[in-house]
């Protein structure tokens, strides 16, 4: 068994799963309208920590990496053999501004290595959109497999001029806070932050009692690199996959944490796989209203809200959601609810046609 | 189970080699090495000429496979995945899209290769595979992810072949090495035979 926990999260509403997780029932939004911050000068709305282009993503996966392990067993975790996993879509991709090597991947993993020097082994993930998800998939079948008994999943991006003038460009930005699955939306908002979740097949290793993490499987809509399959063909897959492996029914799930971009397209095609693997009525959020899309580290703090939600037995609010506006009918989360979660299924989509989910459970 | 690796393909300075033996010899003089090759190999698939660098070659390499073992040709649309690792992934069209936002004229057309994983969005797309897929980043002298992800993907059922390469396409290092792993071959899935076949230049 793999088990999920110490989570951690950095985003404009603060450095703590449990302070995202209050602020965010208290209804706060990290999404702010900035002045011109737009490729040719416009204001966007964004979730920004500091100045656009400021975030150091460096110190920041440092920040939550060492804030988890300071929430597990000390002793315990001393004797653990355990891996980093990383997972990013553009690292630090300011510095591609002077230089381009100075802004590969390659390097930008170094320097977190450099800086956790008794690990065995750092991988880095960077698979668009779904990548936060998929490291916690790696994270969990390296378990499994029995390569390590401690997995450190961290997973980081932040905001810059480069990511915002590209969606710009595609016409994908919201014109005010986004609104993921309402009628009214039109497009994203983006964020920065880190999420940070330990996986550990020892339960012992968790100073609070962790959650169950039972796997999960990504698949690929082979339709079209930048639009989002008509028929959720590629996330529907994923879904069944994930819960036919983990042998849980699509009525046994409490909760579903979806991507939910807040483009027209994409909550489309979510809303159609939700239907066709027959979760409809299963209550549903996005984050990405309230602390904007965070690419990398969006897999990992929304897995992190998941957590938290099954601690506390509440659901969170999709921010941003008036008025139903998909062709398939689910049941997106006007307010907060209280609920006992049991089983929490997590999604997530990306560029490049790739569908990601896991399942919690308590 | 007995993991193998059953077919194998390099490409680099402008030479082909699938097995171990090199083909297409004659493309050695070609200034658009990969047009020629996408030429030779006589695809008939124009969403190729809109690709940047590393989603030709990886689109290339994967015909080759394919040329040489039929098992791809024939299998269930989920059943591949693909474990790829670069050292720069798409720095490519990272550089060219911010000389573009340095303009204040940004394009979607190369924005949408800002991402590493795209060229196995491409490879799906024209093969119809819906299956696994991951895109690592780490030192090319490493394969300790490409096998341990293999492995643990052919083991748990997850797939039943993969396709795990080795891809660079920044500024003069061009490189693509890739390798199908699955139960058909003859070639035993060892650290060694693994290095050999995607290690070498």
């Amino acid at each position: 068994m793999v088990y999920a926990g110490a989570e951690h999260i950095i985003s404009p509403l603060g450095d703590s799963a449990e302070i995202n997780f209050q602020r965010l029932l208290e209804g706060e939004m990290a999404t702010q309208k900035h002045e011109g911050i737009g490729n040719k000068g416009e204001d966007l709305y964004a979730a920004v920590i500091g100045e656009v282009g400021a975030f150091d993503l460096v110190a920041g996966i440092e920040k939550s990496i060492k804030a988890s392990l300071a929430l597990l067993n000390q002793e315990v975790l001393a004797t653990s053999k355990k891996g980093l996993l990383l997972s990013t879509t553009k690292g630090e991709i300011e510095k591609l501004k002077e230089d381009a090597k100075g802004a590969s991947l390659l390097n930008f993993k170094q320097k977190i290595e450099e800086r956790f020097t008794d690990f065995d082994n750092c991988e880095l993930i960077s698979n668009a959109c779904i990548s936060g998800v998929l490291a916690l998939i790696r994270g969990h079948d390296l378990i499994v497999a029995g390569e390590y008994e401690t997995v450190v999943v961290s997973g980081a991006d932040m905001l810059s001029e480069f990511t915002l003038a590209g969606f710009q460009s595609f016409f994908a930005i919201a014109d005010d806070v986004c609104r993921p699955f309402d009628k009214n939306r039109t497009g994203i908002n983006l964020g920065e932050g880190v999420g940070t979740i330990v996986l550990s097949s020892n339960p012992n290793l968790f100073q609070q009692k962790p959650m169950k993490l039972l796997g999960g499987s990504a698949a690929n809509d082979a339709n079209h690199i930048s639009g989002p399959s008509r028929t959720g063909e590629g996330l529907y897959r994923s879904i069944h996959r994930t819960l036919k492996r983990a042998e849980v029914s699509a009525d046994e799930i409490d909760f579903l944490s979806a991507h939910g971009t807040g483009t027209n397209y994409n909550d489309e095609m979510e809303s159609i796989a939700f239907d066709r693997i027959g979760l409809n009525t299963v209550p549903m959020h996005s984050l990405k209203g309230a602390l904007g899309h965070t690419f990398g580290a969006a897999g990992l703090i929304e897995a992190a809200i998941c957590l938290q939600s099954m601690r506390n037995n509440v659901m969170l609010a999709s921010a941003g959601f008036l008025e139903e506006g998909t062709s398939c009918s689910i049941n997106v989360l006007q307010k907060n609810q209280n609920k006992e979660l049991k089983t929490v299924l997590k999604t997530a989509s990306g560029f490049g046609g790739c569908n990601a989910s896991i399942v919690f459970r308590k | 189970m007995n993991l193998t690796i059953s077919t194998y393909c390099t490409i680099y300075n402008k030479k082909v080699f699938l097995n171990g033996e090199q083909l297409h010899e004659d493309l050695a003089g070609e200034e658009d090495f990969l047009k020629a090759l996408y030429k030779k190999l006589e695809i008939d698939y124009s969403k190729f000429y809109k690709m940047d660098g590393i989603s030709r070659l990886g689109l290339l390499g994967v015909e080759l496979l394919k040329t040489a073992n039929h098992g791809l040709l024939n299998c269930e649309d989920d059943e591949v995945a693909m474990v790829f690792q670069s050292e720069n992934g798409c720095l490519e069209s990272d550089v060219n899209h911010q000389l573009e936002v340095n303009k204040k004229s940004p394009s979607p057309a190369v924005f949408v290769y800002t991402l590493s994983n795209i060229v196995i969005g491409e490879i799906s797309i024209r093969n119809k595979w819906y299956g696994e897929s991951i895109f690592f980043i780490d030192n090319f002298d490493s394969n300790k992810n490409l096998l341990s992800y293999s492995k643990s993907l052919l083991l748990s059922g997850k797939a039943k072949k993969i396709i795990a390469a080795k891809i660079e396409h920044f500024d003069e290092n061009v490189f693509l090495s890739c390798a199908l792993i699955d139960e058909e071959g003859s070639m035993p899935l060892t650290d060694e035979n693994l290095k050999k076949v995607l290690n070498t230049k």
